[in-house]
């Protein structure tokens, strides 16, 4: 394990990651301010846990040269892969979401709706994108709707 | 592989594929398979919310009113539950309810939807899932083995798409839009709606969806957001006819001297123009 500390402190991730915490950042800030691009964190994770280029890429199912491509990018990393990447380094997916920049880093936030909106929920509506407020209160229906639901049941 | 871009023919045929393998394990492979059958095989709990209920509103701040108003239909993942609203339009209720098991079919919906709400991620890898959930939701309905047989067994006519409509369940707006989506002949769907320009009556093109020959052949053969007046053969025999009929007629593309059969559906909301060669 020791070894493997130094081995990343060679790298783009583990020293910045180290003073980020003991500077009390959340793991958002880390990655915000130290990191080159938001897709290190699939490096880190790669070197962390010394999974190899092509065990990864076989896993995802996708080329190593995507893999390299994607690690190196900024952009979103297709959704499709999320969940396999928190199953192949045994990390909450919740988390993954937001560190990779698919799921809004409000949720790590107190101020965010993440601790008013524990509701994972999938709806259909008309408009465009919700405001917070509305987010909230369309929490606030889905629980009473649910309730209602489950005393008829 | 995994397909790496979510609009990519790859991707889509996935999503296809995972629709026509959900029909097919469950011997649902035919036509009159309803989306409350297919919830209710894959344990998916299915119920009708009814807002105007006495009391429901009684309880409800002025925000949630108003954005209830706005919400048609939802998943609850942990709960394998699907609720939709009871003021849906019945024809819109089965695309709905197929759209939200597509949500619990497609593996990597379920695991990210069962960690986080659809309105805390990214707007675009919302956008790229409501486009997946869309599509599953099409091919559900509409399955591909079975509408190759469609193509096969009946004249390509709006009298075929009411029909296709009956069969899958489907609105017959959707069901127009999948018949010419899939379809190997040159036709083309015109979804038109009653309208008014300067003082004139008419019918103004909201969206014209061409078959892939069609598109070859002819590319676009009305501007986007066009307006036909009522003197126009096309509109002329909308505002003659009474709705829920089917109208045949003519029109003649001047500047590019091409000749169309049009078949034509009011169905009291919008007009689909069928166009054919």
């Amino acid at each position: 394990m020791k070894r493997d500390r130094f081995k990343l402190w060679d790298t783009e991730g583990e020293g910045p990651i180290e003073t980020g915490l003991l500077s009390g950042m959340n793991p958002m800030e880390i990655i915000d301010t130290y990191l080159a691009n938001r897709n290190s964190i699939l490096k880190l994770l790669r070197i962390y846990y010394r999974k190899s280029p092509s065990e990864v890429s076989s896993f995802l199912g996708i080329s190593e040269k995507d893999l390299e491509r994607m690690e190196k990018s900024n952009e979103l990393i297709p959704h499709q892969l999320a969940p396999k990447i928190a199953r192949l380094f045994n990390v909450d997916l919740k988390q993954l979401l937001i560190f990779l920049g698919l799921a809004n880093a409000s949720l790590l936030s107190s101020g965010g709706t993440s601790e008013k909106l524990p509701l994972p929920i999938a709806a259909q509506y008309s408009g465009p994108e919700l405001t917070e407020q509305e987010k909230i209160d369309l929490e606030e229906l889905f629980n009473m709707i649910l309730e209602q639901t489950k005393k008829r049941t | 592989m995994v397909p790496l871009y979510t609009y990519s023919d790859q991707n889509k045929n996935r999503i296809r594929e995972l629709a026509n393998q959900l029909r097919s394990k469950h011997g649902a492979m035919r036509w009159g398979i309803t989306p409350e059958d297919l919830l209710k095989v894959e344990g998916v709990k299915c119920h009708e919310y009814d807002l105007s209920e006495e009391g429901f509103f009684k309880k409800l701040k002025r925000g949630i009113v108003n954005i209830a108003k706005k919400v048609k239909a939802a998943l609850f993942v942990p709960e394998k539950l699907v609720v939709v609203d009871f003021d849906l339009h019945p024809a819109k209720k089965p695309f709905g309810k197929m759209h939200e098991l597509g949500h619990n079919t497609i593996p990597e919906h379920r695991d990210i939807l069962y960690v986080c709400s659809e309105h805390d991620l990214d707007p675009n890898v919302r956008i790229a899932m409501e486009f997946e959930a869309n599509l599953f939701a099409s091919e559900a309905l509409y399955p591909g083995p079975l509408m190759r047989s469609i193509h096969t067994n009946y004249p390509l006519a709006m009298e075929t798409i009411l029909h296709l409509s009956e069969l899958s369940g489907g609105s017959i707006h959707s069901s127009a839009i999948k018949y010419v989506e899939t379809s190997d002949e040159v036709c083309a769907l015109l979804t038109l709606e009653k309208s008014e320009e300067e003082g004139t009556d008419g019918l103004k093109l909201r969206t014209q969806i061409p078959s892939t020959p069609f598109f070859k052949k002819y590319k676009r053969i009305f501007a986007d957001g066009q307006f036909i007046s009522r003197e126009h053969n096309l509109a002329s025999v909308v505002f003659a006819n009474p709705a829920d009929e089917i109208i045949k007629t003519e029109i003649t593309i001047r500047n590019r001297n091409v000749h169309f059969n049009v078949h034509l559906f009011y169905n009291r909301y919008i007009v689909l123009a069928l166009v054919l060669e």
